[in-house]
């Protein structure tokens, strides 16, 4: 029996994972969700900005991480237009630029901010890293051009924009999967420019950026699909990642009950 | 003069870097600009040799029939339609983007979604108390998870804090101590390539010369 309750056919475990993740999808138990230390000082520190200023945001991901990054996106963009902040976005990653500028089209339309004035997606650019160090030159001469292939010279708020600068831009915010992402906003942005930066991960990266957070370089950090959830709610547009909480919170408890499961079964089949 | 050309290309292309990063003339003449010119090329061309190399081995495994030929079939058919269409239309064009909204993010999302049944799975057979550190390893998983779950602080409110408390304090020296010694053997490594001494990057058997 205890033999038994070590190996449990896989198929079990992931017909009940499947059953237990799909039911608060389906129907949410609003679980409440308290704001960590780090969210809310992400929230403060773009908060703190003045009507006018430029918010960077780095869209480094793809969709494989979009159901914890994509609901980041939309609070940051939320929040910028909402206070009127000019948003300027540029991807190191290829998918990254097609996700952001769904995002930015759809807050564009809801908050009614125009592409080129209130906000531009340089999009993606092959061997981004280097134009990303190169973007804090001259936007212009690096990027050349916008998401659509518009020359960046053309587009009114990139004549006001015209370098990664602390002279042009106040805030950096890097939503990131991998690399390149954060460290490279850390490298040339915040160690170089000294732009303050915060950033936004998946929560298998999240231990990797938090010496970071505690050291002061990142202004908070929004950490995985929870730090997302938090964010949403502080911008009160709770969405995706909310409803998602309460399907990774059942998530986790099968997942301890299996491992306790296991756990018993092979401390009792070594007593025997 | 096969093994000594890449180690004098290696050289020299070190130096450029490292007169290009920290020396006054070095930035007066914006030598690192040339420098990335040069990467992206080489960039491009890798990426190209990846994708010539992909419709080679999946070309032939159609030509002989193979098993799971018709997987090449597709994975050929998928890449260089797609590649045409993102020529003429341009990765902003209607079609392209509908494409990749539609098809593409969800497979990608799919594919990625799976591991949470694949790390249940792992997580049940993997975590056992066998040893003292595997008990503190997963004490610390057990919190972290039901910090991180709203249905755990909703049990114990101090199960976040305990979450919290891991995650500021313990991982944050753990994971200073594997950065400075993974940036330390990165930098020792990068010496010892520039210096011609690790050679393993060049191919065949040999790794270093000491």
């Amino acid at each position: 029996m205890w033999e038994k309750l070590q190996n449990i056919d896989r198929r079990w475990i992931y017909l009940l994972m499947a059953i237990v993740i799909m039911i608060p999808i389906l129907k949410p138990m609003g679980l409440p969700i308290k704001t960590s230390e780090e969210t809310q000082t992400v929230y403060d520190a773009i908060g703190a900005l003045k009507s006018g200023d430029v918010l960077w945001i780095g869209g480094d991901y793809g969709p494989s991480s979009a159901p914890e990054l994509s609901p980041m996106a939309v609070g940051l963009v939320t929040q910028a237009f909402k206070k009127n902040l000019k948003v300027v976005v540029y991807c190191m990653w290829q998918d990254g630029a097609q996700l952001m500028q769904t995002i930015l089209e759809d807050a564009g339309k809801k908050y009614n901010k125009t592409e080129g004035t209130d906000w531009v997606n340089l999009g993606w650019k092959p061997e981004s890293v280097i134009v990303l160090r190169n973007l804090t030159d001259n936007i212009a001469n690096a990027a050349k051009t916008d998401f659509h292939g518009k020359a960046i010279d053309s587009i009114p708020l990139m004549q006001q924009v015209k370098a990664l600068d602390p002279k042009y831009v106040a805030f950096a915010f890097d939503l990131s999967t991998g690399s390149p992402g954060t460290s490279d906003y850390l490298k040339y942005i915040y160690e170089a420019k000294k732009i303050p930066i915060s950033v936004g991960v998946t929560a298998v990266s999240a231990p990797g950026a938090m010496p970071y957070v505690r050291a002061g370089q990142y202004k908070g950090i929004l950490n995985g699909m929870r730090g997302a959830a938090e964010y949403e709610l502080l911008n009160k547009i709770p969405g995706p990642a909310v409803k998602g909480m309460d399907a990774q919170s059942l998530g986790h408890f099968m997942i301890l009950i299996l491992v306790i499961l296991g756990n018993i079964g092979y401390l009792m089949s070594r007593k025997g | 003069m096969r093994k000594e050309l890449p180690l004098i290309i290696t050289l020299i292309g070190g130096l450029l870097a490292m007169v290009g990063k920290w020396t006054v003339w070095g930035d007066h003449i914006k030598l690192l600009t040339y420098t990335d010119q040069f990467d992206t090329l080489v960039g491009v061309m890798a990426m190209m040799v990846g994708a010539i190399n992909l419709t080679r081995i999946h070309g032939l495994n159609v030509q002989r029939r193979r098993s799971g030929y018709a997987f090449s079939i597709v994975l050929l058919v998928a890449m260089w339609a797609y590649f045409v269409l993102g020529v003429i239309e341009g990765y902003q064009g209607k079609n392209f983007r509908w494409i990749y909204n539609n098809l593409y993010r969800n497979m990608d999302a799919t594919m990625f979604s799976m591991l949470c049944f694949y790390i249940a799975s792992a997580a049940y057979r993997a975590f056992r108390i066998r040893t003292r550190e595997a008990t503190v390893l997963l004490i610390a998983a057990a919190l972290v998870m039901l910090g991180k779950a709203p249905l755990g602080e909703t049990i114990w409110a101090k199960f976040g804090d305990a979450s919290n408390w891991i995650m500021r304090i313990p991982n944050t020296a753990s994971m200073r101590g594997i950065a400075i010694g993974a940036y330390l053997g990165g930098f020792v490594t990068a010496l010892r390539i520039l210096l011609g001494i690790e050679r393993a990057h060049l191919g065949g058997m040999g790794g270093s010369v000491q």
